[in-house]
């Protein structure tokens, strides 16, 4: 019996070591892809690069007196959905895309922009329109989360330009 | 050397995993749309089932017999993991497109039935041949579907290549023909379609080579 447990042991730290070695030794280009990702996402939803200087890990980054990205979770069919957020105050525009989701492929999908150009087609519709949009057949659980998130991102913009 | 020879030929061509087994074929049919994607997941299966196989012959006196299963999927486990974070950090784009099928080869029939069947009772240098020619057929198998379901749903070959090689595979793009003749094949229906086809090349050049079926139950009875 307690042979076996040692084994069993063994065999977990061993796991664990190989583990932790590919961790310890991925985890640096792993961070900077995704940061190069998100930051070339934010460039593509704002039509100019970010600025180096800006963390765009921050939950709300940019400036008031221009433009405003908030990353945001709401729920949707199949777990959290993450958002990311672009508000432009001279406009009173807001341009939203998807960074994370587990949405039923071919229904609730089509809220990615890699995958459909749905989302898309409502870049530079203002907040309250985002907030109000159409559901999609089908996907109502999904558009839900889509409404929350444009209408929780306009409540945060506000408070933290107050 | 006969023998080491044989374990890998039985385990690529007359037991391939694919073709002759028909296991593995969930990412089979989901990641062949490109021959990039078909080789991205055959690497990527390829280093789990010989790095898992290689590792489960190397504890085998010490796995507990009650408790094999749960070692065995542990193990596979963690090299599966290991792969899902080579390829995040190294091969981002390509990640991006077939990552959910690189975690699943934790449950592919065909990594732990070579376990269970082989790598559990021999020695290390059997255990690799026979992982090295499992993993060579399912690359097999994923190459042959990705070749023809890219060529008929997109008129090109290695579309793509820099989310694997890098950079320098800009140009490898082959363009054969203008647009695709079966859009259909980039999709979940035509794979099923070619697959079948292909499925029955196979077993017609195995009847005309005379080269006998695998057995029902091979998997339990090595």
């Amino acid at each position: 019996m307690l042979r076996r447990a040692l084994s069993l042991c063994l065999i977990g730290g061993l796991c664990g070591i190989l583990l932790v070695g590919t961790y310890i030794f991925t985890a640096e280009p792993i961070r900077l892809n995704r940061e190069a990702n998100a930051r070339a996402l934010a460039a593509q939803m704002l039509g100019a690069p970010i600025p180096a200087d800006i963390n765009i890990e921050n939950p709300i980054y940019g400036s008031c007196a221009n433009w405003l990205f908030q990353h945001i979770t709401t729920n949707g069919y199949a777990g959290d959905i993450g958002w990311l957020v672009l508000w432009e105050r001279e406009k009173n525009t807001m341009t939203i895309r998807v960074t994370d989701h587990r949405e039923t492929p071919g229904i609730g999908d089509f809220i990615d922009h890699t995958r459909d150009q749905w989302i898309t087609k409502n870049d530079g519709m203002e907040p309250l329109a985002h907030a109000n949009i159409d559901n999609v057949s089908g996907a109502t659980v999904t558009t839900n989360a889509l409404r929350a998130a444009a209408t929780a991102a306009s409540v945060n913009f506000k408070r933290f330009c107050e | 050397m006969n023998s080491v020879a044989q374990t890998f030929s039985t385990a690529a061509l007359q037991r391939n995993p694919a073709w002759a087994q028909l296991l593995g074929l969930c990412p089979l049919l989901a990641v062949s749309s490109t021959l990039i994607n078909a080789i991205g997941l055959a690497l990527a299966s390829t280093f789990v089932v010989i790095g898992s196989n290689v590792c489960i012959s190397a504890l085998r006196r010490i796995i507990p017999d009650a408790a094999r299963l749960p070692c065995f999927v542990l193990i596979i486990a963690t090299f599966t993991t290991m792969t899902t974070l080579v390829l995040e950090a190294f091969a981002y784009t390509l990640y991006i497109k077939i990552a959910l099928f690189v975690q699943i080869i934790v449950t592919n029939c065909m990594i732990l039935g070579r376990a269970e069947v082989f790598a559990s009772k021999q020695n290390i240098t059997a255990t690799f041949f026979d992982a090295l020619g499992t993993a060579c057929g399912f690359t097999l198998a994923l190459v042959s579907l990705g070749v023809v379901r890219e060529i008929l749903a997109y008129g090109t070959l290695l579309a793509g290549a820099h989310t694997l090689f890098g950079p320098t595979a800009n140009n490898w793009t082959i363009q054969l023909m203008d647009q695709g003749l079966l859009p259909l094949a980039a999709y979940a229906p035509g794979a099923f379609l070619v697959a079948g086809l292909l499925f029955a090349c196979v077993r017609t050049l195995r009847s005309f080579k005379k080269i006998p079926p695998p057995k029902s139950q091979s998997l339990i009875q090595d």
